[in-house]
């Protein structure tokens, strides 16, 4: 375990390297890393899915996995926060010599919880879109790249977060098929507004 | 202006432009601002970028101000409820007389290819009675 977390600061401090050298990738790290741009672009994204597709049978199914990419971003927020509180890790400026690019958090490092939120989303729509869960994954790792470049996390705090995620996610995609005449009325409901 | 009142409002206009694209490309006429697509996809970028660009440099604005994890997804719901509701109040707004409620119904968001929100919504609930 010792040698995993030697390993782990390590990287850190060698992606690390990439901070406070340039200021112009400086400050696009400090814009992608921040806990606003990609998670809010990437929620948002969620309503591309909902309403882009023209095809009526297509839209079903990216609705459906919208609605998965929802919970799993919900239960991927809930499952890091108790993961967290469970095994507390300090943030690496609190142990090693990173250059620190944003604010420095008090919670916990591991598991990374916006990794976890975006694994979480790109995964539900990933395993039944696999064109648009690409795009939602590719988002998701610049983030996760970025707050190790930041100085946010360790890269096995992203690695954790993104299992919790993918997890959840299969986690979401079971219980949707086992709920589904929950799922159907809900779906139902949102047609009696035209909002599906 | 408080950071959550600031949130709130970039999410809403963001959330308006990308409703407006997807809306373009699902062909959802019923919900666009404009029906003609260049002008529509030019007005989907200018709702949604300045936000975005508001995002991206959020912690140059704000250096140390973050708002809780729970609070930010409360705001960012509501404030996506509050767009889609906008985009449909003005979609049937500007629509009006562009679309007609004379369009075969489907009952689902399929009819918002030929109708506005409330020309269905009115054909659907109150032509019935």
């Amino acid at each position: 375990m010792e040698t995993l977390i030697n390993i782990d600061k390590g990287i850190a401090l060698f992606v690390n390297n990439l901070a406070g050298r340039w200021w112009p990738l400086d400050e696009l790290v400090r814009g992608l890393a921040n806990d606003y741009f990609l998670v809010v672009g990437a929620s948002l994204g969620l309503l591309v899915l909902w309403f882009g597709s023209p095809d009526g049978s297509k839209r079903e199914l990216n609705q459906r996995l919208a609605l998965q990419a929802m919970a799993s971003l919900g239960l991927a927020a809930a499952a890091v926060y108790f993961l967290s509180e469970a095994f507390f890790r300090s943030r690496p400026f609190d142990e090693i010599a990173v250059t620190t690019l944003l604010y420095r958090p008090t919670d916990s490092s591991f598991p990374a919880n916006a990794a976890g939120i975006l694994f979480g989303l790109a995964f539900a729509v990933w395993l039944g879109n696999r064109q648009a869960g690409k795009i939602f994954l590719i988002v998701a790792g610049i983030h996760s790249l970025a707050r190790v470049i930041a100085g946010m996390h360790y890269p096995f705090d992203i690695v954790a977060g993104a299992a919790v995620g993918g997890l959840i996610a299969l986690g979401v995609r079971w219980l949707f098929n086992v709920l589904s005449p929950l799922v159907n009325l809900l779906l139902r409901l949102a047609r009696a507004f035209f909002l599906a | 202006m408080s950071l959550t009142l600031e949130y709130f409002l970039f999410v809403l206009a963001a959330a308006m432009g990308f409703i407006q694209f997807a809306a373009g490309r699902g062909g959802l006429r019923g919900l666009l601002f404009s029906q003609n697509p260049r002008f529509n996809r030019a007005l989907a970028v200018s709702l949604a970028l300045p936000p975005m660009v508001a995002f991206f440099t959020w912690n140059y604005r704000n250096p140390v101000g973050i708002i809780e994890g729970a609070q930010q997804a409360g705001m960012f719901s509501l404030a996506v409820l509050a767009a889609m509701s906008l985009t449909m109040i003005m979609g049937s707004v500007f629509n009006h007389r562009r679309l007609s409620s004379d369009a075969k119904s489907t009952s689902c968001m399929e009819d918002l290819k030929n109708m506005t929100f409330f020309q269905a919504f009115r054909k659907r609930y109150l032509w019935k009675r």
